[in-house]
């Protein structure tokens, strides 16, 4: 009896010892596979069996095997790439805005030739080319604030296609988690953990929470239970599902809800972090805040101007008409800023002069004009349209800086809590082969105790013959 | 703190990608000399550079607007000094025949003259300069006075024209021929065109010491030489003003310019010095990477 349990000692080794070598192979192959948690066979020494007095151990058993996994870690991991996701896409968004704004030339050269064009047609009323000039610096300067225009609403018309992304990828993780959970739960019936389910889920729910800013709740039952803003999106093995196929009075995707059940709701100002809840604040806040301000300093200039040209008088001695083709609403004006065709036909209708008397070499009215430049306009705040501009370009320019600073703090803060779960359940590859030399010669080792007891069943044999 | 292949690979490739992107940024400032590519670059810079620049063109503006009055106000004080030459002709002729020793048929005969004299001003009234009578007020494109035969007329207007020379200052660039010519707009002016015609009379009816005679005609040509030459002293006036404006102007062209620079311009030896520092930093970078990333223990294992 004592060689047979010299054999099962032997055999159990090297049970063991092979379960631990495919263990740390299993972590060698997975090296490099993002999310893994390191797996450790848990050895411990069997029940010993007691005769007399004496306590006789028998040898190592296999306890289970453990995925070294710290929940601290991946839940500050979990929040770190909410935070992440959003500034990665608001700050890429903002670039987009940022773009539409050059540092030199621009809209704020286009205003300088213009107001420079009614300048220089005021040093000679009379003239036809000075005329002809302030057309083509008008219609310059109705160019470059409508292309800017277009820049702007094409970035936002990307933003939305970049939501519907973002959508369809949360559509694409809820179902997986759901089905991950229910796999867990049949899986760990018996009372063992499913370690590698778990950490597929693990990378799942961390794609999640980078795109939404989910959080995630773990039941005793191993379930995991993710929340936006207390919507649930997956619950045990139910998935919630988001539609974005109905759009705004703008043209722009609603985010709508659907619960297992049933239940709908719009979430479009629920979801505030994330990859979505950043595109969302770039599209629904940031650029259309941008959009407002060029569009009123598109229609105070028209306004303005066309005001003031009514005062004066044309070369025909006839009160001055438009200027600008008027503009209705502050809404979408920054595309509609043109000469009013009646002018644009006849630029003698440019009313220079103060009086019908002083007409031609009357230039009251032009330097008028000229002055709207400088003049402060109530609907801007009681600022001049120039410093109106710089203050919108100022805030671009600081919101971009923000966003990009915030981007890289975050990023820095991913780094390192990315090391520290790295430092608690990644795999050091020379850690695993120490081990696996370790288990080897253990296996080798425990081959020979076979070996052993097999030579001591012979000699007791050849012993009795 | 345990490291793993995948964060020390991590590590490897994030400080690779910030010394990358170091090396972009600095990059770029050499490439555009400039410091400040995009807004957010600096964002208060970037504004401060845009205003700047817009300030500059509208000193640019200003000297333009300069350009295009002075040749007008040089020209009116050069008609001026044409105008004043007629009087000084009108007036010797009129000394001259005043004398005892003329007969009134000299003074008949010297009627020719003054009608020479009176067209010699009358052409001197109604100089143009790039297709403007300078002399009409604001009715600048017709001639200022006409010879009706009846009398001279004027058919421009007391118009001041303007143009900005500064920030709030303006500059009126002509003289109205009612004012300076005709004696309008103030007290004790005289109208030379009357004074003329006046002495055109006045030889013919052979009258010399009346109230309207040649002598009395005489004392109006001097009293109308003062009214040129106070006109003369505001115009030289305005000229001065003027071209003192232009220089200054020319000052904050240089001072304007010289900001935008210092604000957005890259500092070209702290540019071609960072630059070489990002560039060694970079090869450190790749150098310790490779260094870090290839041993292991297989290397060594039997």
């Amino acid at each position: 009896m004592s060689i047979l349990s010299t054999l099962y000692i032997g055999r159990n080794a090297l049970g063991a010892h092979q379960q631990a070598i495919q263990t740390t192979g299993h972590n060698i192959a997975n090296v490099g596979t993002p999310g893994f948690s390191r797996q450790r066979v848990e050895l411990a020494s069997a029940r010993p069996v007691t005769l007399g007095r004496i306590s006789f151990g028998r040898g190592v058993a296999v306890d289970g095997i453990r995925r070294v996994v710290s929940d601290f870690f991946e839940t500050q991991l979990l929040n770190v790439n909410s935070h992440v996701g959003f500034s990665e896409a608001h700050n890429r968004a903002l670039a987009g805005v940022e773009a539409a704004f050059p540092t030199s030339g621009g809209i704020p050269s286009a205003l300088d030739d213009f107001f420079g064009a009614l300048s220089d047609l005021a040093n000679n009323p009379g003239g036809q080319a000075e005329r002809v000039n302030l057309i083509g610096k008008t219609n310059a300067l109705g160019e470059s604030l409508a292309q800017t225009r277009t820049i702007l609403s094409n970035a936002q018309a990307q933003l939305d296609k970049d939501l519907d992304v973002a959508v369809q990828r949360v559509n694409d993780l809820l179902p997986r988690i759901a089905t991950l959970n229910q796999q867990i739960a049949t899986s760990e019936v018996g009372g063992q953990t499913a370690n590698d389910l778990r950490d597929q889920r693990q990378v799942l729910l961390q794609e999640l929470s980078h795109l939404t800013g989910a959080t995630v709740q773990q039941n005793d039952d191993g379930q995991a239970l993710a929340l936006v803003n207390g919507l649930l999106l997956v619950s045990g093995d139910q998935a919630a599902k988001l539609d974005d196929s109905t759009l705004n009075s703008a043209g722009l995707r609603v985010i709508s809800y659907e619960s297992p059940n049933g239940i709908t709701a719009d979430v479009t100002t629920i979801v505030t972090s994330g990859e979505i809840g950043g595109l969302i604040a770039a599209r629904d806040t940031d650029v259309p805040a941008t959009l407002g301000e060029l569009d009123r300093l598109a229609k105070t200039l028209v306004d303005a101007v066309n005001a003031q040209h009514a005062l004066g008088f044309d070369l025909n001695g006839v009160a001055g008409g438009n200027f600008f083709a008027p503009i209705a609403t502050v809404a979408g004006a920054a595309a509609q800023v043109k000469v009013a065709s009646t002018v644009a036909a006849d630029p003698r209708l440019i009313a220079t002069a103060q009086t019908a008397a002083g007409v031609p070499g009357d230039n009251g009215n032009a330097l008028a004009l000229a002055n709207v430049q400088s003049a402060n306009q109530v609907a801007l705040g009681n600022t001049t349209l120039r410093h109106y501009f710089l203050a919108l370009v100022g805030e671009v320019g600081a919101k971009t800086q923000a966003s990009e600073n915030s981007l890289t703090f975050q990023q820095t803060l991913l780094s390192e809590t990315q090391a520290r779960r790295e430092s608690a359940s990644g795999v050091n590859l020379d850690e695993e082969l120490t081990n696996l030399v370790l288990f080897q010669r253990a296996f080798q080792a425990a081959s020979v105790l076979v070996r052993t007891g097999d030579e001591m069943y012979q000699t007791i044999l050849e012993m009795v013959k | 703190m345990r490291v793993t292949n995948q964060s020390l690979s991590q590590q490897v490739t994030e400080g690779m990608q910030l010394a990358f992107r170091r090396l972009a940024k600095v990059q770029e400032s050499a490439a555009t000399g400039k410091r400040i590519n995009r807004l957010s670059d600096d964002g208060l810079g970037a504004v401060q550079a845009l205003d700047l620049r817009s300030f500059s063109t509208s000193l640019d503006q200003y000297a333009r607007n300069i350009e295009s009055a002075i040749p007008l106000l040089e020209q009116t004080d050069a008609s001026l000094t044409d105008v004043t030459n007629v009087i000084d002709r009108a007036q010797k002729l009129a000394v001259t025949l005043a004398s005892d020793s003329y007969s009134a048929s000299d003074r008949q005969a010297g009627t020719a003259e003054v009608r020479e004299v009176l067209q010699q001003l009358l052409s001197v009234a109604n100089t143009k300069l790039d297709g403007r009578y300078i002399f009409a007020g604001f009715k600048n494109d017709q001639a200022a006075f006409t010879d009706t035969g009846a009398g001279v007329v004027y058919n421009g207007d007391s118009g001041e024209i303007t143009t900005t020379s500064g920030p709030s200052a303006s500059v009126t660039v002509n003289l109205p021929g009612n004012q300076v010519l005709r004696g309008a707009g103030g007290t004790g002016g005289v109208d030379l065109f009357d004074v003329l015609n006046d002495l055109l009379t006045a030889l013919t009816t052979n009258d010399v010491n009346g109230a309207n005679g040649v002598q009395t005609q005489i004392g109006r040509l001097d009293r109308a030489r003062e009214q040129v030459v106070e006109a003369r002293t505001k115009v030289g006036a305005r000229i001065n003003t003027a071209e003192a404006a232009q220089e200054s102007l020319d000052i904050m062209q240089v001072r304007a310019k010289s900001l935008r620079s210092q604000v957005e311009d890259a500092d070209a030896i702290q540019v071609y010095s960072d630059l070489a520092r990002q560039q060694s930093a970079f090869e450190a970078a790749l150098q310790s990477a490779s260094r870090v990333i290839q041993p292991s223990l297989i290397d060594y294992l039997r």
